[in-house]
């Protein structure tokens, strides 16, 4: 009746069961849903429920596209039919209860429940009684299922039209839980001087939403997003929607303390993950045996201020898959291995110490227009492939990198070496004006680099870190003035930064007079 | 209807002297605030008996602020309010019964045979003592499946959260009553959907006030009413010049009132949605802009900002004032799908008012900035001579918009050599204007000296 009722209010109640197709654009965090829907809409007011919308929908940014009618509101309902609710809404309802007996008989009777609160409380003939708290095994059962509880969270809107007919309706919403980045696969040449650049595009749903056969975007670039958006996010089953029993205190005389159900929740069910699915099997490990048809690359396009990837054809990402497209195939990019030392900050040179450095192996790769690549480069990760006598190329290091525009410097570090070592020997040629709060110290430097490769290696010393370092920690102004060096630093670098080719198996080495004012006042 | 049944059970069983609120509701208002409360305005017809009466009234919000109980009906004087959350649990009906005397049903494990006897509910604290057949006892101490029936709930036990109004009736009538309560657990924001045409420079907005009930209580068929508050974060989001428009809103002091038509429910766990605002070719414009706080070398060149400039003016086209929310930026791709760009919060913004909100940054445009020199001339004085490269690897030519504080608080701080003009637009913050061409790059040098009191 009650039912009845709402509907006469609301106008007819019409239910959009599918989309009757889904387009899916991915950024690095979210996903945008566009729906398309045919809907048979009476004339005057009624309400469109749409089924099968993501789960992981985020309720305040649905946009509707497309409808010539007044939506008049639009309802998310998450109040979720669930072991509480079910309780909870069936207070003053008679119910069922079954009991089994340890003689094997099956017990029936009808009750009324009085309370749903941390335990069902039900009244009987006889008085009042709590269930599952007598150690026998029973049950409830309801006579039918109560009204406004939803099995999933339900969208719906209210329209007002002035004709009946089929409709097209096109609907938006952001979702949580589908993301994506970039994955790079860097394969060297035996020179490391050249490289076969291999980019996945990879995409992960970790949503409970098939989406089949859907056009598929990528969006690469950060858009912004509010806190609340992801804070708020999809509504998720929790703890929340069961139904703990507290029951009396159970101790005993004897035995340990035994307590049966009176935990108030546990943890929640971890998600089972499918077994991974990818379009290239072990896809991060040989990238040289991967032969994608450039037919097949996701095509970049530009897109407001970011770049866009379109699949090539429809994909399905079905719940809690893995999976991957690729968008970036060349196979001759330029580049350079670079030996890379850091000269740090005046506390680390001390008078008279000679301390030993490691390089850290960086590869520039070419990205500039002129070059074989000239791609905007999303964010991602990078996998470094060093070639290998026998078995080919092999898994070298990695490292991340931002999302790059065409021409902007590419480096990717793959961590020490011990191939290139540097000697850092300092000393203090002079002491001036030093009271507590402030001086004035001027240093020698000289860095001494062997090579014990059999080839030329191209070593790089940065004083980044003493440049970086004008307020260090202490709160302490430190500045830096580079006196005289023994060979003129490299051009536009943001620190400076030279540049010394050491020949194979042998040694060079770099100078410098380096004064540092400094001073405990602020600036 | 459920909730009525129940009450007419605990009713009897707990006093005589009690009036119940048999009726549906006759008229629910809800107002509600940006602050996430709500003022519920609440209209029953009550069956008044003459004297004391308590007077019960269910379907109240699950989160009502009790202290804020108002009750209004005629000829009568209230005595007491009291809200009662001590709710009617298997522990508590336990704990409750001490002193009680219960039947215990307990079930032969060999033959499923009952047998019952009465005990008293001695104590119950970490387990049950009780008292049977003049022997003390522990309940289930044997292990075996036993029930336990009670034969009254214990006084003051609910089965909800109740409001309980005790009055003095000078007369027994069905009289009107008014209660009226703030609730937590309702609020609302705006949410507006923003369709950017870069070329034809405009948007197309549509501004939807989202209410949220996290109350467990449905709002049966109540009218709405939203209400603008400061709520002390947000401030001026958004606003790079505010407006002295006054647009046609009803006001409620210095807020803004939203009334909703006809009637609706507000369910529990339920967002709504209703649209507020509708324009369509409202001017707007993007900008790049880069914000620097620092006078420092980067490694890695920084993406500028991408924003959205607006105007809610009469002249622009949009005229209303805009409630406090997040606008979301779309825009068409190749294939003239609407994609999402990016969102941002907004404060409450008044009517002609111009609005900017960053929806991302962007991917082709990057500013790096190098620290040339800096120098102390002397103790007080500090010179700084920076780089800033503004690179565009988009094909068109752009102008970033790029800021640089420089933190502290100085005597003087003068720019001594810059390669484009700046203009100051506060003590400590200057900018310049920088052109850039297609795949090109700008480089911005200057020079500032800041001089410090002491």
């Amino acid at each position: 009746m009650l039912v009845a009722l709402l509907s006469l209010l609301q106008g007819a109640i019409v239910a959009s069961e599918e989309p009757t197709s889904r387009s899916v654009a991915i950024y690095n965090d979210i996903a945008f849903v566009r729906e398309e829907r045919i809907v048979e809409v009476p004339a005057g007011s009624s309400t469109i429920v749409f089924k099968g919308v993501s789960d992981a929908l985020i309720p305040q940014t649905v946009v509707l596209q497309s409808f010539e009618g007044v939506t008049l509101e639009r309802n998310f309902d998450s109040d979720l039919l669930s072991p509480k609710t079910l309780f909870s809404s069936s207070v003053g309802e008679r119910v069922l209860v079954s009991r089994l007996s340890p003689g094997g008989a099956q017990q029936q009777q009808t009750v009324t429940v009085v309370s749903a609160h941390r335990g069902l409380v039900v009244k009987t003939d006889e008085g009042l009684e709590a269930l599952d708290c007598s150690g026998l095994p029973e049950g409830v059962a309801l006579p039918r299922r109560p009204a406004g509880l939803v099995s999933r969270p339900q969208l719906s809107i209210q329209v007002q039209a002035d004709k009946a007919g089929e409709k097209r309706l096109s609907i938006g919403y952001l979702i949580a839980g589908l993301t994506w980045n970039a994955d790079y696969g860097l394969t060297l040449n035996e020179e490391e001087t050249s490289a076969h650049l291999f980019g996945w595009l990879t995409m992960e749903n970790e949503t409970n939403t098939a989406f089949a056969k859907s056009p598929v975007v990528v969006i690469a670039g950060r858009p912004a997003i509010d806190d609340e958006t992801v804070r708020v996010g999809p509504r998720r089953t929790s703890f929340q929607e069961r139904f703990p029993t507290f029951c009396w205190p159970q101790g005993k005389t004897s035995g340990p303390f035994r307590m049966r159900r009176v935990l108030p929740y546990q943890a929640p069910p971890v998600p089972t993950l499918e077994p991974v699915m990818m379009l290239a099997e072990s896809a991060s490990m040989r990238y040289q045996d991967t032969a994608v048809s450039t037919a097949k690359l996701a095509a970049q396009e530009n897109f407001a201020d970011y770049k866009l990837f379109r699949a090539p054809e429809a994909v399905s990402l079905n719940p809690y898959q893995t999976k991957q497209l690729a968008f970036l195939d060349v196979a001759e990019v330029k580049v350079e291995k670079v030996y890379g030392f850091e000269l740090g900050a005046p506390q680390g040179w001390p008078n008279g110490a000679t301390e030993q450095r490691k390089a850290v192996v960086r590869y520039d790769i070419d990205n500039s227009r002129e070059g074989a690549l000239a791609r905007a480069l999303p964010e991602g990760t990078i996998r470094v492939f060093a070639p290998s006598k026998e078995d080919g190329p092999l898994f070298y290091g990695e490292d991340q990198v931002d999302n790059l525009a065409v021409d902007l410097p590419v480096e990717v570090r793959t961590g020490p070496s011990a191939a290139v070592l540097m000697d850092l020997t300092s000393s203090i040629a002079a002491v001036r004006d030093e009271v507590r709060t402030s001086g004035e110290t001027t240093y020698n430097l000289t860095a001494t680099l062997t090579n014990a490769a059999s080839r030329e290696a191209v070593a790089e010393m940065s004083m980044e870190e003493a440049f970086k370092a004008y307020i260090n920690q202490a709160g302490r102004v430190v500045v830096v003035e580079i006196l005289s060096e023994s060979h003129p630093r490299m051009p536009n670098k943001p620190f400076p930064t030279w540049r010394v080719a050491i020949p194979a198996e042998g040694i060079a080495s770099r100078s410098w007079q380096v004064r540092v004012l400094w001073s405990d006042r602020g600036n | 209807m459920i909730i009525d049944k129940l009450y007419a059970f605990l009713g009897a069983a707990i006093a005589i002297n009690i009036s119940f609120c048999a009726v549906a509701n006759d008229d629910l208002s809800l107002t509600i605030y940006n602050d996430g409360q709500a003022l519920v305005i609440d209209e029953r017809t009550i069956p008044f008996s003459n004297g004391r009466t308590v007077v019960s009234l269910p379907g109240v919000s699950s989160q009502i602020n009790a202290a804020s109980v108002g009750f209004l009906a005629d000829n009568i004087q209230i005595v007491e309010q009291n809200y009662d959350f001590d709710l009617l649990s298997p522990q508590a009906l336990m704990e409750k019964s001490v002193g009680e005397t219960v039947t215990l049903v307990s079930v032969n494990p060999g033959t499923g045979e009952e047998t019952r006897r009465k005990a008293t509910i001695l104590a119950v604290n970490g387990g049950v003592v009780i008292e049977s057949d003049g022997k003390i006892e522990v309940l289930r101490d044997d292990g075996l499946p036993t029930r336990v029936i009670f034969d009254e709930v214990p006084e003051n036990l609910r089965a909800q959260p109740t409001l309980s109004i005790t009055v003095d009736s000078e007369a027994a009538s069905r009289r009107s009553a008014t209660l009226r309560y703030l609730t937590s657990g309702l609020s609302w924001s705006a949410d507006y959907v923003a369709v950017f045409d870069e070329a034809a420079g405009d948007i197309d907005l549509q501004g939807w006030a989202t209410m949220r009930n996290t109350t467990e209580t449905t709002f049966k068929e109540a009218r709405l009413r939203l209400i603008t508050r400061e709520t002390g974060y947000g401030g001026r989001d958004g606003v790079r010049r505010a407006g002295r428009e006054a647009t046609g809103e009803e006001v409620l002091g210095d807020s803004k009132l939203y009334t909703l038509p006809g009637s609706t429910t507000l369910a529990s766990q339920q967002t709504k949605q209703v649209s507020i605002v509708s324009a369509t070719d409202v001017k707007a414009a993007k900008r790049y802009e880069y914000r620097s706080g620092s006078m420092a070398s980067q490694r890695e060149p920084q993406n500028v900002d991408v924003r959205v400039a607006f105007s809610n003016s009469k002249a622009a086209g949009l005229n209303a004032a805009l409630p406090a929310g997040v606008v979301r930026v779309y825009q068409r791709d190749s294939k003239g799908d609407a994609l999402f760009v990016g969102e941002d919060r907004i404060g409450h913004v008044p009517g002609g008012s111009d609005i900017s909100i960053k929806t991302g940054e962007a991917f082709d445009i990057t500013v790096q900035s190098t620290l040339r020199e800096q120098t102390k001339p002397n103790r007080r004085t500090t010179d700084w001579a920076m780089d800033y490269v503004v690179r565009n690897a988009t094909d068109g030519d752009v102008e970033v918009v790029l800021e640089q504080k420089v933190r502290g608080a100085w005597r003087t701080l003068e720019v001594r050599d810059e390669s484009l003009p700046s203009q100051r637009t506060d003590a400590n913050t200057l900018q310049w204007r920088v052109p850039v061409p297609a795949e090109g790059e700008t480089t911005l040098s200057f020079t500032v000296r800041a001089v410090r009191f002491r």
